[in-house]
C-alpha cells in the first residue's frame, strides 16, 4: 500500500487547486505513473488474470494470459465449451463453438494484424521510444468524472484517447477504434475501475467495454498475477 | 462494517417533504448511468439536406441532415451511424478533401430555410475521418451553404456563408483561407441582407468560381425571397476580384439561384433563376463557361420554391445529364430541354443528389423523408431504413401496456408506436394516423381507438384506428366570424378533467365536449390581431409561398390546469399569455406582467403546476425575431408576477418546460440545443447528454404510471428516460453521502416476446427498457481504488449473485439479471442441450437484500421482485409456481449430474494416479479397472461426439436440458407431457445417483486398501462444495 501517500497528496492538491491549470500531456502521464507505479511493468514479462466475464446478464469464467512482447490468449468457458481468442506471435487464432465448431481456426490477415498490436507493456509507458505521439487534448467528463483527455497517435498511425481522472490521476477510460469486422471504425471504450495492488503496481480489477454507449462486456478479475512463473510461449501457440 | 439499513426507510419516507421545500442553494448533480434510449422511428426518417461521398472509396458516404446531425456509412449505405452528436444537429454542407479523405469540413446550419429551420453554430473540421471535430470559427454564421477545398492545395478552402435568416448580419458571403483555417478573409460581401446561397468551382481551374448571392429574410409572419442584393458573381483569380454576371440573365430583382459547372466540360454551366417575371424563371445554360446564358426551360420543378429547392447536380461524366432537386426529383439527359420525374415511392421535397463519380448510375438523394439510393441512374430508389431523423413537433402517450407514443412530424404526418416491442422497437411497429405535416397527435384518454391528429394550418381530424377512417373536425367559421387564423402548428389539448373534452386554438379558443363534432368558441381573439402580421397570402417574395407556415397572430399553446378545471392558460405566437379562471368567460393578458420580455416574443410552452393552481411555468422563443435568448419564467401568484429561471447554464432558445408530476423542484427544459434538467426548482440547470444528442427538444411528456420522460426531438425522433425516480430523489440531503440508495419500487418480471425475422443490416431497431432489476445509488465521487462489488441475498440469507458494482460519480444503475446463475452442468456437444443449461429459471418472487461492498464499507438496501400484476390473470400464481418448481427440478438435476460427472472424472484421474504409484499388482489392477469403469460410466452420461449441429447424440445430460429448454421461457404451467417427462427424468437421475453412491462406496473400499499401502486415499468433494466453488 506504499502508493497511497502520493495518492493522498494528489487528492489534497486537487482540492486546493480548483481551477485546472493548463496541462501538459507528460505531466498527466507522470502523475498516473506515480500514483499507480505502472513504470514497474517494465520489470515483468508475463501476466495471468482470472475472473468473471458478464455478457447480457450471464456470467462466464474468463482467463487471460499475456507475455512480452504481444502474445495473448483469452479463454471463456460456457458450460464447458471453450471460446478462445489468441495470438502466438505469428498466428492469431480462435475457437468459437457456435460459429464453426470446436476446432481452432486461424484468423485472416486483417484480424491478425489487429491482434499483433496488443502489447504486453502499456503504450503509454515510454511512448516516445515506441514512436508514439501523445498530446494533451482537453477535458471531458467521463461518467460524471472530470477527466484530462490525452490523444495518442501511435507509431502505426492509429489514434487512441486516454482519460485520466483529474482528482486521482488514474486512467479510467481508453477510447480506441475498431480496425476490422462489421464495426470497423466505431469507437470501443474501455472503462477501468477497482484499482488494486499487484506486485506493487495498481491495476484495474474491473473493466467494462462499450460500443455506442452499450456495454458489450464486463470483466471482474478475482486474481491477477505478474510473472507467475508457469506461462510458456507454447501456451499461446496455435494447436497443431 | 457500516450499515445504512435502518435509517433508509425513514429517509425515503421523508424525501417527499424534503423535495418540496425550496432548496436554498443550487444543487450540483451528475447523472452518471442514467441514460436515454432511442426508439426512432426511422420508418419515415426526416429531412436530409446534403450528401457527400469519398471519391477514392465509394463505400464511404456522409449524410447531412436538417436537424439530426451527420450520419456515416463505410459500406455504401448498408448501415449508418451518427458521427456528430456532440455538436449542433443542423447541417449545412459537408465537403471531403478528396486528396486527404480523412479531412472533412462541415458547415453547420441548414441552407434550406423553411419556417421550422434550426440554426448552425459555425464551421467544423475533422482530420480523422469524423472521429473528433474542431470548430474552426464562424460561430455566429447560423448557416453555411457550401464549401470547396482547392484540389491543388488543401490549405485553401472557400466557405459560402448564407448567414442569418431572421435578421440582418454581416457574417455573410464568401470567405477564404489559405492556411488551413488559421485565418479567413471575407472575399465577397454584398450587404447585411444577402448571403451566399450556392457556389461552384471550375473543374480544372480552382481559381475560377461562380457564386449566387441571395437577398432574403424571414420573420414569424412573412418570408421574402429576392431583393437588390441577389446576383451571380464570378471570380477567375481565387476571389481577389469578382464580376457580377448579367449577360443573358433576367433584369430586375433576382431571388435564389442554383449554379453548377458540368464536371466533365467546363464550358457548360447550369443555373436556375428566381426572377421577378414568371417567364424569366427557370433553367439557364451557358456554353461559354458562364460568360453568357441562354434560357432553357421553365418546367414547374425548375421554378418551384427556390428557397427550399435550389440545387442542381450535373452528372460527373455526362455534361448533358443533370438532376434538379425540387418538389420531386427531375432528371434531364439532354442538357435541360426535357425532364423526367422520378417516382418509385420516393418522398417529395428533394434537397440534394450525390452521384458516384465512377459508377454514375449509383445515385443518392436526400429528401424531406430520408435518404435513398438508386443503382439505375435515377429510376428506382430504395430507402435507407436506419436514419432516425424524424422531426417531431409534439408528443403524447397513452396508458396501454406497453404505452404508445404519439406525435406529428415535419412533412411526415402523425404517427404512433409502442415504447417497447419484442426484439426492439422497429420501423414496422409504427402506424400513421394522419398525413401532411404533422404536429400534435393526441389519443383519447379512455377510448383506445380514437386519436386526434392534424395537418398544417389547423386541419384537425379524429382518426379511428379500429377501421382506419378519419373525420374532419376542424372548426368552421360561424356567421359573422372573421376567417379563423390557424397556426402552422395549431395546439390541441385533451382535458385532464373530462375525457370527452378537447380544446383547439385559432385566434379564438374552441372547446368541444363531443369529440370535435361541435365546437364552442370560449374566447375573444386572444392575439394582438395586428393586421401588419397577417400577410400570409402575399408571403414569399419573388415566389409566393402561401403554405400557412407564416400564419401569425394565432394561438400556439393551450394548457389546462391539472388542479383547477376551468383554469386555462393560452400562449400566442405574437407574444401574449392569456389566462381564464372560469372556463373562458373572462380572460386576462398576463404578458405585461412578465419582465424583460421583448414585445411579440412567441410563447412556446406553458406548464401549469400539478401542485398549485397559481403556479405556472412558461417559455418564450424569440429566434424568429433574431433573438436566441432563453426565456423561462415562473409565477406562483397566478401570473401577477414572474421570475426568470434562466441561468448561465442555458445556451439557446427554449421550446418547452415540464414540471415533474411528483416532485415540484424537478424540471425539464427542452431547448434548441438539447435537454436540461433542474433538481432545485430552476436555480441551476444541467445539460443531459447521456445517449441523448444535442438535438432540438420540442416537447416532452412524463408518463404518470411508468415514471418515464418521453422526449420528442425535431430531428432525432423519440428518446425515453425510462425511469426518472432517481432524479426525484436528488436533493440537498444526499450531497456529501458516500453512497446513497435510491428507491425504484418493485421490479416486475417482463414477459419475453417472440423474436423478429431476419432483416439484414440497415433496419433501425430501438432498444427496449432494461429487463433487469435495477439497483440504483448515488455516489458523489467515482470509485477508483480498491474492490467494489455488489452482492444479492435471498430471504434465507443465501448469496444469490455477485455483480460488478457501478463506480460512476452520480447516479449508478446496476442491472441485476432476474434469472438464476447458470447451473454447473456437465459438458455436452449438443447445441440445444447447451442452450438449455445456459438459460436459467427466474429468481423467486420476493424481497432480496443488496449489499454494496466498497473497500471496507458495506452499504445495504433491499429490492423486491414481483410478477407483473397485469399478467396475473393469464399466469396465476399457482401456475407460475408449478412452472418454476418444474424448472427448478431440472435445474437442480443439471447441477446434480454436473457434480456426478466431474466427480467421476476426478475419481478416474485419481485412480489412474494411485495405480501408477502402487507396486502391488492386485491393487494396481483393481485401480486400473476402477479407473476404466469410472471413465466409461462418466462418458455414458453425456453426448460429446458429433458436430454440435446436425450430428448430435443425447444422453441423460442432454435429455434434461432439452426438456428444460422447452419450458424455460414460458411463465405459465408446463404441459402434462413436460411434467410427466420431468418425473421420468427424476427417476433416471435417481438411478444415476444410486449408481454413483455405489461407485462412491467402491472408491471408499479402494481407499481402505490404499491407506494400508500408505498411499493417499482418493478424495472427492461434496455436492455443496462443488456448487460453492
Amino acid at each position: 500500500m506504499r502508493k497511497f501517500l502520493p495518492l493522498l497528496m494528489l487528492a489534497l492538491f486537487a482540492f486546493s487547486s480548483a481551477s485546472v491549470q493548463a496541462q501538459d500531456a507528460q505531466e498527466v502521464i507522470d502523475t498516473y505513473l506515480e500514483v499507480t507505479n505502472a513504470t514497474d511493468y517494465t520489470k515483468f514479462s508475463s501476466m495471468r488474470m482470472e475472473g468473471t466475464s458478464t455478457n447480457q446478464g450471464m456470467e462466464f469464467p474468463i482467463s487471460i494470459i499475456a507475455m512480452r512482447p504481444n502474445l495473448q490468449k483469452v479463454e471463456v468457458s460456457i458450460q464447458g465449451k471453450q471460446f478462445v481468442d489468441a495470438f502466438d506471435g505469428e498466428v492469431a487464432w480462435g475457437i468459437n463453438p457456435f460459429m464453426g465448431g470446436a476446432e481452432p481456426t486461424k484468423k485472416n490477415a486483417e484480424e491478425t494484424e489487429d491482434a499483433a498490436e496488443n502489447f504486453f507493456e502499456p503504450d503509454l509507458l515510454n511512448w516516445e521510444e515506441k514512436g508514439h505521439d501523445v498530446t494533451y487534448d482537453g477535458e471531458e467528463e467521463v461518467e460524471g468524472t472530470a477527466c484530462h483527455r490525452l490523444k495518442m497517435i501511435k507509431e502505426n498511425g492509429d489514434e487512441e484517447y486516454y482519460f485520466f481522472d483529474q482528482e486521482t490521476g488514474v486512467l479510467i477510460m481508453q477510447r480506441m477504434y475498431m480496425k476490422s469486422g462489421q464495426m470497423v471504425g466505431q469507437a470501443l471504450e474501455t472503462y477501468m475501475s477497482d484499482y488494486d495492488e499487484v506486485n506493487g503496481i495498481f491495476v484495474p480489477f474491473t473493466m467494462e467495454q462499450k460500443v455506442n454507449g452499450q456495454t458489450i462486456m464486463q470483466m471482474t478479475a478475482s486474481n491477477i498475477e505478474l510473472d507467475p512463473g508457469d506461462i510458456e510461449k507454447e501456451d499461446f501457440a496455435f494447436p497443431k | 462494517m457500516r450499515l445504512k439499513l435502518t435509517s433508509l426507510f425513514s429517509l425515503l419516507l421523508s424525501l417527499s417533504f424534503v423535495s418540496q421545500i425550496q432548496a436554498q442553494e443550487p444543487l450540483s448533480i451528475s447523472f452518471g448511468d442514467l441514460s436515454a434510449r432511442s426508439i426512432g422511428p426511422a420508418v419515415m426518417s426526416g429531412r436530409v439536406v446534403d450528401i457527400e461521398g469519398v471519391d477514392s472509396d465509394h463505400k464511404k458516404v456522409y449524410i447531412g441532415s436538417a436537424s439530426g446531425g451527420i450520419w456515416y456509412s463505410n459500406n455504401g449505405g448498408a448501415d449508418f451511424r451518427p458521427i456528430f452528436d456532440e455538436h449542433t444537429m443542423s447541417i449545412g454542407h459537408i465537403t471531403v478533401d478528396q486528396n486527404h479523405p480523412d479531412t472533412i469540413w462541415v458547415g453547420t446550419g441548414e441552407p434550406w430555410p423553411r419556417n421550422s429551420v434550426s440554426v448552425g453554430d459555425g464551421l467544423y473540421r475533422s482530420t480523422n475521418g469524423g472521429r473528433t471535430w474542431d470548430r474552426i470559427g464562424f460561430e455566429d454564421s447560423e448557416r453555411i451553404s457550401h464549401i470547396f477545398v482547392d484540389p491543388n492545395n488543401s490549405a485553401t478552402v472557400y466557405v459560402a456563408v448564407l448567414g442569418h435568416l431572421w435578421g440582418p448580419h454581416q457574417t455573410r458571403g464568401i470567405y477564404k483561407t489559405t492556411d488551413f483555417g488559421e485565418s479567413w478573409e471575407q472575399i465577397l460581401y454584398v450587404d447585411e441582407n444577402t448571403g451566399a446561397a450556392d457556389m461552384t468551382m471550375h473543374p480544372e481551374d480552382p481559381n475560377t468560381l461562380f457564386v449566387s448571392m441571395w437577398d432574403h429574410r424571414r420573420s414569424p409572419d412573412y418570408f421574402v425571397s429576392g431583393g437588390p442584393g441577389s446576383g451571380l458573381y464570378k471570380t477567375t483569380d481565387g476571389g481577389a476580384t469578382w464580376a457580377k454576371v448579367t449577360e443573358g440573365l433576367p433584369e430586375g430583382e433576382l431571388g435564389r439561384m442554383a449554379v453548377s459547372y458540368a464536371p466533365s466540360d467546363a464550358n457548360i454551366v447550369y443555373l436556375t433563376v428566381e426572377a421577378e417575371k414568371k417567364e424569366d424563371k427557370g433553367l439557364y445554360r451557358s456554353e461559354d463557361g458562364g460568360n453568357s446564358w441562354e434560357f432553357i426551360s421553365s418546367d414547374f420543378n425548375l421554378t418551384v420554391r427556390p428557397f427550399y429547392f435550389s440545387r442542381l447536380v450535373v452528372d460527373p461524366k455526362d455534361a448533358d445529364k443533370l438532376y434538379k432537386c425540387g418538389l420531386n426529383l427531375t432528371v434531364s439527359e439532354d442538357g435541360g430541354n426535357s425532364w423526367r420525374t422520378v417516382g418509385s415511392g420516393v418522398h417529395s421535397d428533394i434537397h440534394d443528389v450525390w452521384v458516384n463519380p465512377e459508377m454514375t448510375d449509383m445515385v443518392f438523394i436526400g429528401t424531406d423523408g430520408g435518404a435513398y439510393r438508386s443503382l439505375d441512374g435515377g429510376y428506382l430508389f430504395e430507402m435507407f431504413m436506419d436514419l432516425p431523423l424524424s422531426q417531431f413537433y409534439a408528443v403524447t402517450v397513452d396508458h396501454a401496456e406497453p404505452y404508445n407514443v404519439y406525435g406529428g412530424l415535419q412533412d411526415n404526418g402523425s404517427w404512433y408506436g409502442p415504447s417497447a416491442s419484442p426484439g426492439g422497437v422497429e420501423n414496422s411497429d409504427w402506424n400513421l394516423s394522419n398525413w401532411g405535416d404533422g404536429f400534435h397527435s393526441v389519443p383519447h384518454p379512455t377510448d383506445p381507438d380514437i386519436i386526434y391528429s392534424e395537418s398544417q394550418g389547423g386541419n384537425l381530424v379524429r382518426h379511428n384506428r379500429a377501421d382506419g377512417q378519419s373525420k374532419d373536425i376542424k372548426p368552421i367559421e360561424e356567421e359573422g366570424d372573421p376567417d379563423y387564423r390557424w397556426n402552422w402548428n395549431s395546439p390541441i389539448r385533451v382535458s385532464s378533467h373530462n375525457p370527452e373534452r378537447i380544446y383547439f386554438g385559432a385566434q379564438f379558443l374552441f372547446r368541444s365536449d363531443d369529440r370535435g363534432n361541435s365546437w364552442t368558441k370560449i374566447s375573444p381573439d386572444l392575439t394582438t390581431n395586428d393586421p401588419a402580421r397577417q400577410r400570409q397570402k402575399t408571403s414569399g417574395g419573388l415566389s409566393i409561398d402561401n403554405s400557412t407556415a407564416e400564419n401569425n397572430t394565432t394561438i400556439y399553446v393551450i394548457a389546462e390546469s391539472p388542479v383547477q378545471e376551468d383554469m386555462i392558460w393560452v400562449g400566442t405566437d405574437d407574444g401574449y399569455l392569456q389566462l381564464t379562471r372560469d372556463g373562458g368567460e373572462n380572460w386576462t393578458n398576463l404578458t405585461p406582467n412578465i419582465p424583460d420580455l421583448p414585445a411579440f416574443t412567441w410563447c412556446s410552452s406553458v406548464e401549469p403546476s400539478h401542485f398549485d393552481a397559481n403556479t405556472c411555468y412558461v417559455t418564450f422563443d424569440g429566434h424568429k425575431q433574431g433573438d436566441k435568448t432563453t426565456y423561462l419564467y415562473k409565477t406562483t401568484d397566478g401570473g401577477k408576477t414572474w421570475k426568470s429561471l434562466v441561468t448561465e447554464d442555458l445556451e439557446s432558445y427554449a421550446h418547452c418546460i415540464r414540471e415533474d408530476l411528483e416532485v415540484p423542484n424537478l424540471l425539464f427544459l427542452g431547448t434548441e440545443f438539447g435537454l436540461y434538467i433542474s433538481v432545485d426548482g430552476g436555480m441551476s440547470w444541467k445539460a443531459f447528454r447521456n445517449d441523448l444528442p444535442r438535438a432540438s427538444v420540442r416537447d416532452m411528456v412524463i408518463h404518470p404510471r411508468d415514471h418515464a420522460l418521453v422526449i420528442a426531438t425535431h430531428g432525432r425522433g423519440i428518446f425515453i428516460l425510462d425511469d426518472i425516480r432517481p432524479l426525484r430523489q436528488m436533493n440537498a440531503q444526499i450531497a456529501g453521502e458516500t453512497l446513497y440508495f435510491m428507491d425504484l419500487g418493485p421490479t416486475y418480471f417482463r414477459l419475453q416476446g417472440t423474436g423478429r425475422p431476419f432483416g439484414g443490416a440497415g433496419n433501425f431497431s430501438g432498444s427496449n427498457p432494461n429487463d433487469a432489476a435495477q439497483i440504483t445509488y448515488y455516489m458523489e465521487k467515482r470509485h477508483v481504488f480498491g474492490k467494489m462489488s455488489l452482492e444479492v441475498y435471498n430471504q434465507d440469507g443465501e448469496l444469490v449473485k455477485t455483480l460488478p458494482a457501478g463506480k460512476s460519480a452520480g447516479i449508478n444503475i446496476v442491472n441485476l439479471p432476474v434469472r438464476l446463475p447458470m447451473p454447473k452442468a456437465a459438458p455436452t456437444n449438443n447445441r440445444m442441450a447447451l442452450f438449455g443449461s445456459v438459460l436459467t429459471p427466474t429468481l423467486e418472487e420476493g424481497e432480496y437484500t443488496v449489499k454494496v461492498k466498497k473497500g471496507k464499507e458495506t452499504f445495504e438496501t433491499s429490492i423486491e421482485l414481483l410478477f407483473d400484476p397485469k399478467h396475473e390473470e393469464n399466469y396465476p400464481a399457482a401456475d407460475r409456481q408449478l412452472a418454476r418448481k418444474t424448472q427448478m427440478r431440472l435445474y437442480n438435476m443439471t447441477n446434480q449430474l454436473g457434480y456426478i460427472y466431474f466427480t467421476l472424472e476426478s475419481m478416474h484421474k485419481q485412480a489412474e494416479d494411485r495405480a501408477a504409484k502402487t507396486d502391488k499388482k492386485k491393487l494396481k489392477a483393481k485401480l486400473i479397472e476402477f479407473a476404466e469403469a469410472t471413465k466409461k460410466y462418466k462418458d455414458g452420461l453425456v453426448a460429446l461426439e458429433g458436430d454440435f449441429y446436425v450430428d448430435e447424440g443425447s444422453n441423460i445430460r442432454e435429455d434434461i436440458s432439452t426438456l428444460y429448454l422447452g419450458m424455460s421461457q414460458y411463465p405459465g404451467s408446463p404441459s402434462a407431457g413436460q411434467i410427466r417427462k420431468t418425473d421420468e427424468m427424476e427417476g433416471r437421475m435417481d438411478a444415476v445417483q444410486t449408481r454413483f453412491d455405489a461407485w462412491h462406496a467402491m472408491m471408499k473400499e479402494l481407499n481402505a486398501q490404499l491407506e494400508k499401502q500408505e498411499l493417499a486415499p482418493m478424495k472427492i468433494k461434496t455436492l455443496e462444495e462443488y456448487l460453492a466453488e
